[in-house]
């Protein structure tokens, strides 16, 4: 029981599963959490037959039983959890006077409530060991652009949440910080792809980046490091 | 071995955070140009960095004069052919607020911290853009990002190194070179020691400094170094335009 441990949300695609991939190969055990199943199962089978060792906790990230309870099976399976990538989220095109209530709730929840909860089920562990990492995926969206109201400030909460908590949480040696992507082709962002051309003109670097560019970052937060990288939000955003 | 082959130019490297990051990029399989004013010291880095099998070449050279930086480059270039990456750490400090701050004392920390990085930039450039590629690190400060009391010209060099990183970015990043900054906090450095060591009550001073940051401790050069190479890697290709704090948390507060 003494390998390190991750608890990686979202892992199911994009940037999540790049994470997941990047921390197993880096000798994590990884809990692999997103609502559906089958591409977690999925995912934990590649990981195994890669020889890594993955474990899958299905379950919606912004309800606090659930996280509850994947929190629970990944520390039953691991013994401990040194790492939480908080990736969940949902993308979704609105403009204001679109936007209605309730894809708001959605918008909020699936970012921001999931890493408050993720973040609360986890902290006393990490506090407990006196150590952990914790990183949460924002967005470029936070400081603006025309994703929509609801998705920047979901996203510019998690931010919030990445220093409020980092202060929180240091003298415990528990550190936090965030990833700030922008511009990544993603399954998530590929619907917008359409506008590809446009938008790539825009980007400084002349490319979308990958996800593993952005796990890599991820990477380097979780590590002893980054020991004292607190508060921190590092950009990928190719200049964007 | 990150770095294999690649050439790292680090000025300020004969101590504190350029030391460490010469070392560091020394132990990734780097070759690597230390540039500085301390000759003796640095020479002392240099072969610290043979030490762990690197090839090491001590520039003597002042980073605001133009003559010196371009000799410098000019040597790098004809030694090894190549510059990949360029970590402009040198950097001096003053103490003084807006009304005590001598204008000797600001116009030798802009010259060193601003005028220094731009030449270091100015002249590592042709190279970077014509291999088509390449990297620029800027180690600025956390008293770029927030006003720490009493030292308002190293504030306003540290504030100005930020903005560079993000004009070098959109200028360079179809040209293939990306530039990024951090922004470390304390760190137990010669300089720092040098400011405590000034300080009335230097035991009193380090103890206020630790409790300023949420994990109530100083950085060591080493942190500030990874955080250097995290940047300088091409496995965060997709990163220009960055502004990496280090700081225990201090910027967050």
């Amino acid at each position: 029981m003494t390998t390190k441990a991750a608890l990686v949300t979202g892992a199911s695609r994009g940037i999540g599963r790049a994470v997941a991939w990047r921390l197993a190969r880096d000798g994590y055990a990884v809990a692999v959490n997103a609502r559906s199943e089958a591409p977690l199962r999925a995912l934990e089978s590649e990981l195994a037959e890669a020889g890594l060792r993955a474990l899958s906790v299905p379950g919606d990230a912004s309800c606090s039983a659930q996280v509850r309870a994947m929190v629970a099976s990944a520390l039953a399976a691991f013994g401990r959890l040194d790492v939480l990538v908080n990736c969940a989220g949902i993308f979704q095109k609105r403009s204001l006077l679109e936007l209605d209530e309730e894809s708001w709730r959605q918008m909020i929840d699936a970012h921001l409530t999931s890493a408050f909860l993720c973040c609360r089920e986890v902290a006393p562990h990490m506090i407990a060991a006196k150590r952990g990492a914790i990183i949460n995926i924002g967005s470029s969206a936070a400081r603006g652009g025309t994703s929509g109201a609801h998705y920047a400030a979901a996203k510019g909460g998690v931010l919030s949440l990445t220093k409020a908590l980092a202060k929180e949480l240091a003298p415990f040696g528990v550190r936090v910080n965030a990833v700030i992507p922008a511009k990544i082709e993603t399954d998530m962002l590929r619907p917008t792809l359409s506008e590809a051309e446009s938008v790539r003109r825009a980007i400084p670097l002349g490319r979308w980046g990958q996800p593993a560019e952005v796990a890599e970052v991820v990477a380097f937060l979780a590590s002893d490091a980054a020991g004292f990288v607190v508060g921190a939000s590092v950009e990928v955003t190719g200049g964007y | 071995m990150r770095f294999k082959g690649k050439v790292v130019l680090v000025t300020g490297s004969s101590r504190g955070i350029g030391r460490a990051t010469a070392l560091a990029f020394a132990r990734e399989g780097a070759r690597l140009a230390l540039l500085g004013v301390e000759p003796t010291e640095g020479e002392a880095v240099a072969q610290e960095c043979r030490d762990v099998g690197a090839e090491a070449l001590w520039l003597t050279a002042r980073v605001e004069l133009e003559p010196d930086v371009k000799e410098a480059i000019d040597r790098i270039a004809s030694r090894w052919g190549r510059l990949d990456v360029l970590v402009n750490n040198a950097g001096i400090y003053a103490k003084g607020d807006p009304v005590t701050t001598t204008l000797s004392d600001w116009e030798r920390i802009m010259a060193v911290n601003v005028t220094g990085a731009f030449l270091c930039a100015k002249y590592a450039l042709p190279i970077m853009i014509a291999q088509g590629s390449g990297c620029i690190v800027n180690v600025a400060s956390e008293a770029g990002l927030v006003g720490i009391p009493d030292q308002v010209a190293y504030n306003v060099s540290k504030g100005a190194l930020i903005a560079m990183t993000r004009s070098q970015a959109v200028d360079l990043a179809a040209r293939g070179v990306r530039a990024n900054c951090i922004c470390p906090g304390t760190t137990r450095t010669p300089l720092v020691e040098t400011a405590l060591a000034h300080s009335a009550d230097p035991q009193a001073t380090l103890r206020t400094l630790e409790r300023s940051r949420p994990q109530n401790r100083l950085g060591r050069p080493e942190e500030i170094a990874a955080a250097i190479m995290l940047l300088a890697s091409d496995e965060v290709a997709y990163a220009t335009g960055a502004v990496l704090s280090v700081d225990g948390g201090y910027t967050a507060q």
